[in-house]
């Protein structure tokens, strides 16, 4: 751990990130029955990362392991229980008044559910022009053609712009959460599994919209998914997530070309791919589909939270939780590296 | 957006026809001096309890007051008390869910436990208690039918806000700068509406009821004025000599509060946005 944040440290005080996240915590309280005994689910557990300038950084895991509730507390939609999240250096949790809404301006978010995320009862145009209004971006006659020019911009026709969202296909209506999340021209874009609700031809589409959208102006990106083809191709930086806390952190390419941690490992074989090389298949190294469940996150297991599952599991796996430690060129909490 | 709920209730043949009789009962009593064949309280001495006839369509009563004339100045009352006593109750049952779901926590529950109190009233014992004090007239009636009609309404309106303050598009405009104001009433109240909307049209239908109860016992709209309620009091004595008395207020109460429902279920249906196809 003191490696982890000595580096993190040194990274914030170059300004080398753009948001950061120290230690936090989410829990939410869960009442067993009438019974007044409060347990507590540790949804998000200490967890640290930090996002760079103008990259990208990806956090993997299977469902239930906290992801959204980590992408809603940095965007400061939910408040973490503790530790604080950094933006530009400055404390998010302690904004107010004029600071928070520049930073509303300067982080966006892009849900998982296009059919939830956008107003029923509002039309598409509406919609849009809002955030301008919020922040008085644009002057009240100009809002229209600020409007038309960020429909194009995610490829859509300007007769859109007069429909309800029930009228749209779900690629369509991702496509206007991008739209809105692009019109304040943000820094940071938290992407909340933004493809996995969309079929696979679709997910190509806004895939490649997204990857425009990173060329374009000074843009970071937190990119929540499962999808690890698509991380590796998207992302910069990669964190994975199991049960609430980062098992493995490091650069995209190290990480997948050398994954640490076991888990890491048995994501990583657990994706198909098409074509596997001689030396893996050799190696019996197909597709093999990750074995056991995720355990649920009200009895998080002793020890390493993984060892259950753990192919790799030793002596004190099932007893000490292990840190996240640097290792190699990546940090991974796994008692193999200690 | 209007027109896509029209077009949803006119394919509900029901509901069509109910809206249609709610409308002609609407313009005789907005219109009832004009329909109105005879004053409302003008006597025909020589024509008491008189039978159906060309003269007095639907008879006359023990005073010869013609009972289609007051029909239509007692459908105004009707009219009147049910949107008004509404109105009342869904302001206050809006403005008390929508603080109550929307910042829940203490407010929440004080407010639902007070709820819960004025649930645990028999509404129209409540009302009756309150007219015995207070002089009975249309103006205390709508107002006290209103002040005990609205709980319903919050619980919708709570329930609503609960689910919707979570929803990603409520999450979305947070996270786009937009003050509780903005969010409140842009974002989560449009969408809580429509049930409120569905159960106003079935409150019109109760509040009529509840008129035409209290005016039956006498407590509600006082003789001269008629209002279906008191005509059917006073046909009470004579039900089984001059039967007309009875059986049409009664009958202009069941068809009306029957058509406020069927409208009510057709809103229902045509304000369900999963419901909606792409239709334009």
């Amino acid at each position: 751990m003191e490696d982890n944040t000595e580096n993190m440290n040194e990274a914030a005080a170059n300004g080398e990130f753009l948001l950061e996240a120290r230690e936090i915590t989410k829990h939410f309280p869960a009442r067993s029955g009438l019974g007044k005994t409060r347990k507590f689910i540790s949804a998000v557990d200490g967890v640290s990362f930090g996002v760079r300038h103008n990259s990208v950084f990806a956090i993997v895991g299977e469902s239930g392991c906290g992801k959204s509730t980590l992408a809603r507390m940095i965007i400061r939609l939910l408040k973490p229980s503790s530790g604080t999240v950094l933006f530009k250096g400055n404390d998010l949790l302690a904004m107010e008044g004029e600071e928070l809404l520049a930073f509303r301006r300067s982080a966006q978010i892009i849900f998982q559910d296009p059919f939830a995320s956008l107003n029923p009862r509002m039309r598409i145009m509406d919609a849009l022009a809002e955030p301008y209004r919020i922040h008085k971006l644009a002057p009240r006659n100009e809002i229209g053609a600020r409007v038309a020019e960020l429909i194009s911009k995610v490829g859509l026709n300007e007769d859109a712009l007069s429909k309800y969202p029930h009228e749209f296909s779900g690629g369509q209506r991702q496509r206007i959460c991008i739209a809105r999340a692009l019109s304040v021209s943000p820094e940071l874009i938290v992407a909340d599994e933004p493809l996995s609700a969309l079929d696979v031809s679709i997910q190509a589409q806004i895939i490649n919209l997204l990857q425009d959208i990173r060329k374009g102006p000074a843009i970071s990106m937190v990119f929540i998914s499962h999808d690890l083809r698509v991380v590796r191709y998207l992302s910069d930086e990669v964190a994975i997530m199991y049960l609430g806390r980062i098992v493995e952190r490091g650069a995209t390419e190290g990480l997948f070309s050398d994954p640490k941690h076991p888990y890491t490992e048995m994501l990583l074989s657990s994706a198909p791919k098409l074509k596997y090389s001689r030396e893996e298949s050799s190696k019996g190294l197909s597709c093999r589909p990750a074995s056991g469940d995720m355990p649920g996150i009200v009895d998080i297991p002793a020890g390493c939270p993984f060892h259950p599952r753990c192919p790799k599991r030793f002596e004190p796996c099932d007893k000490l939780r292990p840190e996240l430690k640097a290792s190699g060129g990546s940090f991974v909490a796994c008692h193999l590296y200690q | 957006m209007i027109s896509i709920i029209w077009k949803r209730v006119k394919n509900n043949r029901t509901a069509v026809i109910g809206l249609s009789v709610i409308l002609a009962i609407g313009v005789l009593a907005v219109g009832a001096p004009l329909f109105a064949p005879y004053d409302s309280s003008a006597i025909d001495v020589d024509n008491t309890l008189a039978a159906p006839t060309w003269s007095h369509p639907l008879g006359t009563d023990e005073l010869g007051r013609d009972i289609l004339s007051r029909m239509i100045w007692g459908g105004r009352v009707s009219l009147k008390v049910g949107f008004v006593a509404v109105g009342i109750a869904i302001s206050i049952g809006i403005f008390i869910g929508a603080l109550a779901g929307f910042y829940g926590g203490i407010i929440d529950s004080l407010l639902m436990r007070f709820v819960d109190m004025m649930l645990c009233f028999p509404t129209f014992f409540l009302i009756l208690a309150v007219i015995a004090i207070v002089e009975p007239s249309i103006t205390t009636i709508m107002i006290v039918i209103g002040l005990t009609s609205w709980m319903d309404v919050s619980r919708l309106v709570r329930a609503e806000i609960l689910t919707l303050k979570e929803r990603d598009f409520v999450l979305a405009a947070r996270a786009i700068g937009a003050r509780d104001f903005r969010v409140i009433f842009r974002h989560i109240l449009p969408n809580a509406l429509s049930p409120v909307f569905v159960s106003a049209t079935f409150g019109v239908a109760g509040a009529i009821l509840t008129e035409s109860g209290l005016s039956f016992l006498g407590l509600g709209v006082q003789p001269p004025d008629p209002s279906w309620g008191n005509i059917l009091y006073s046909g009470k004595d004579y039900i089984l000599t001059a039967w007309w008395l009875s059986v049409f207020p009664g009958l202009a109460i069941l068809i009306s509060v029957l058509c406020y429902n069927l409208v009510g279920e057709g809103l229902r249906d045509a304000l369900d946005p999963r419901l909606w196809r792409s239709e334009k």
